[in-house]
């Protein structure tokens, strides 16, 4: 089993086609997503929205802010893989057709995608690549958490 | 934990209650739900020549392994990974 990091992040005002968060993959290894939570903080109110996650690969943007992944094990050394979260300035460049998870929430519920041993979504090792969280179609601005747990 | 399919790769939890099963594609790596529906049979998209479901998407008819393309895309001999 490798090292596990978590990455946690928001976006305080989600629209149509924009990231949440975004984890950035490295050149010197693979990146293994196996937990996901997606969830909102706010009052809360029938609103839903759409959420891809999905492959970049020309790059990761200009995030609002950088995430730093955190060690799940206090003794492992810092993760080679960078992380950033909303508001994007500019946004990844997404590969089409490249979605590897897609569902639909609403605004009081709290999603979470648990990976089987050997299921976890696999990132390639690039410095340009990685996966991003994409809000689509929300019926509403509202806000977003999200925390990924990868291993590498 | 209640198992939609044999071999679930994943699983939906809403508000803390697990709702669905997911597979993974082997050429893409994706995942996608699979659909309680009771006795229903369902067919579901099958690659005859690595045997396994797949998610049906028009890219992954043809059959290559994700683990084949994340070697080819990290080599350089392919452009995207999809």
């Amino acid at each position: 089993m490798g090292r596990r990091y978590s990455i946690s992040g928001s976006d305080p005002s989600i629209a149509n086609n924009t990231t949440v968060m975004a984890l950035d993959s490295a050149a010197s290894v693979r990146p293994l997503v196996y937990d996901l939570v997606v969830s909102c903080r706010d009052t809360p109110a029938d609103q839903a929205s759409g959420y891809q996650l999905e492959r970049f690969a020309g790059g990761a943007g200009t995030s609002g802010s950088a995430v730093t992944p955190q060690a799940l094990d206090p003794s492992d050394p810092a993760s080679a893989c960078a992380a950033g979260q909303a508001t994007y300035t500019a946004e990844p460049t997404y590969t089409a057709n490249a979605t590897l998870l897609a569902f639909n929430l609403n605004q009081r519920a709290t999603f979470r995608w648990v990976a089987a041993p050997g299921g976890e979504l696999v990132l390639p090792a690039d410095d340009d690549g990685g996966l991003g969280i994409v809000a689509t179609s929300p019926t509403a601005s509202f806000s977003v958490d999200a925390m990924i747990h990868f291993e590498e | 934990m209640n198992s939609s399919v044999r071999r679930a790769k994943g699983s939906i939890i809403i508000d803390g209650r697990q709702v669905a099963d997911t597979l993974q594609c082997p050429h893409c790596g994706g995942h996608f739900q699979i659909i309680r529906a009771g006795r229903k049979q369902v067919n579901w998209p099958y690659c005859k020549n690595c045997g396994s479901l797949t998610c049906g998407l028009p890219k992954c008819h043809e059959c290559v392994p994700i683990e084949e393309k994340l070697d080819l895309y990290e080599l350089g001999k392919i452009s995207e990974l999809r």
